[in-house]
């Protein structure tokens, strides 16, 4: 069988070869570049686009502040006021009233009973002392006392019979309920 | 084997220009995201400077009610100490309760103020702006003067409270007048004062609400307070 004789020179099939690759690379050089042109355009429009909307809004924000400036006494009238309603809020929120507990503790007290000491340390816990003409009404005063709401224990740490007068000494001592003396 | 790629002029030149391209490409890229943290933080900023130019716009529509309402607060929460002003209240409340003050004692507080009264010094506190004057009272008379001077002190217009209180029986002295019926009464007690705001920062949000629930209830909560006004004590 013949075989197929190439009567070109072997340097001019090179060069064909060489500007085909050419070409090609041309067309892939070309295709990048678009790319890269449309990348850095695209780009570039967005950040151009970010840019102006800063701008935008850093120009919204002066005018802003630039109304708030020119009504600055309001301003300091309006935090003055505010700081003042938060503080009073949380104090006036806080605020014990300790006339609920001298009224419990009178409106408990019957007759024959004289209450000669109380304390309160804090607005959890009060004690109070005094002397009773009997055992029965000072019975009466400790169960008056427990069923006021505001003491959710009422405990009686001591009692003494003073024999010569016949009244007896007492101290007890009052756990107050949380939130009790708050309004 | 040796492999070159040499490239045409016209290719090579192409591909530099692409380089280039997407070399500035990516350098755009690179600062989009802090662009991106600047448009939000300037967002924001606009958004409370927007509530609060709103916010301003309503009070200053209703200039007087707000300026009234914080002479009122000022009443109950005094821009400084006031110490004379304290004692007179306390003075009052115990001469209309029945009561009579024995001794006064006064905590000054913050270091910057000094004490307006020749009193005790005996603690000092401050907490979140607001300074507190620590008191100590002793007062005498009765069980029942004494409720209605803790009732009378819960109402009164400068804000007292009362944080813990002894009393005992207490022998009458001969010849005293008024006040010692019974009962030697120890409280102690606080007061407070807030100092004026006289600057604020701009991007500093504004919270107040004159329309709240919980302003109004403030506000009539402290203008029915009673005010004992300073001046000669009768």
């Amino acid at each position: 069988m013949p075989e197929d004789i190439s009567l070109l020179p072997k340097e001019v099939e090179k060069k064909r070869e060489q500007k085909a690759r050419g070409r090609l690379l041309r067309k892939i050089s070309f295709v990048a570049l678009g790319l890269a042109l449309l990348f850095a355009t695209s780009v570039f429009v967005y950040s151009l686009i970010l840019k102006s909307q800063s701008s935008d809004l850093e120009q919204a924000v002066n005018q802003q502040k630039s109304e708030i400036s020119s009504r600055a006494e309001v301003e300091l009238t309006a935090y003055d006021l505010n700081a003042r309603v938060e503080a009073l809020g949380k104090i006036l929120g806080n605020k014990t009233y300790f006339s609920t507990l001298l009224t419990t503790v009178s409106r408990a007290v019957p007759g024959g009973v004289t209450v000669t000491e109380m304390t309160a340390p804090s607005e959890e816990t009060a004690s109070v002392s005094g002397t009773s003409g009997g055992y029965i009404s000072l019975a009466k005063f400790l169960l008056n006392l427990k069923e006021a709401e505001v003491f959710p224990a009422v405990e009686l740490r001591s009692v003494s019979l003073d024999e010569q007068t016949g009244e007896a000494k007492f101290d007890l001592s009052l756990s107050v309920a949380q939130g009790g003396l708050q309004k | 084997m040796k492999f070159s790629l040499r490239l045409p002029q016209t290719t090579g030149l192409i591909f530099l220009g692409g380089a280039v391209a997407l070399a500035l490409g990516v350098f755009q890229v690179l600062s989009i995201p802090s662009l991106r943290q600047e448009i939000a933080i300037a967002e924001e900023d606009l958004a409370v400077l927007r509530q609060k130019n709103e916010r301003l716009s309503e009070i200053l529509s209703q200039t007087r009610t707000v300026e009234s309402n914080l002479e009122v607060l000022q009443t109950a929460l005094p821009v400084n100490d006031e110490v004379p002003a304290l004692i007179m209240q306390l003075e009052k409340i115990a001469k209309q309760s029945g009561m009579s003050v024995q001794h006064l004692g006064f905590g000054q507080s913050g270091g910057s103020t000094k004490p307006s009264s020749d009193s005790d010094v005996t603690s000092e506190e401050s907490r979140g702006g607001v300074e507190t004057i620590s008191l100590t009272v002793v007062i005498d008379g009765s069980y029942p003067s004494l409720q209605t001077f803790f009732r009378n002190l819960e109402r009164a217009s400068r804000v007292i409270n009362v944080t813990n209180f002894r009393f005992s029986s207490a022998q009458k002295k001969g010849g005293e007048e008024g006040g010692g019926s019974g009962l030697s009464v120890t409280l102690g007690a606080e007061a407070f004062y807030l100092a004026e705001i006289k600057e604020v920062t701009i991007n500093t949000p504004l919270t107040l609400d004159t329309t709240s629930k919980d302003y109004t209830e403030l506000v009539r909560k402290v203008k029915a307070l009673r005010v004992y006004k300073s001046g000669v004590l009768e």
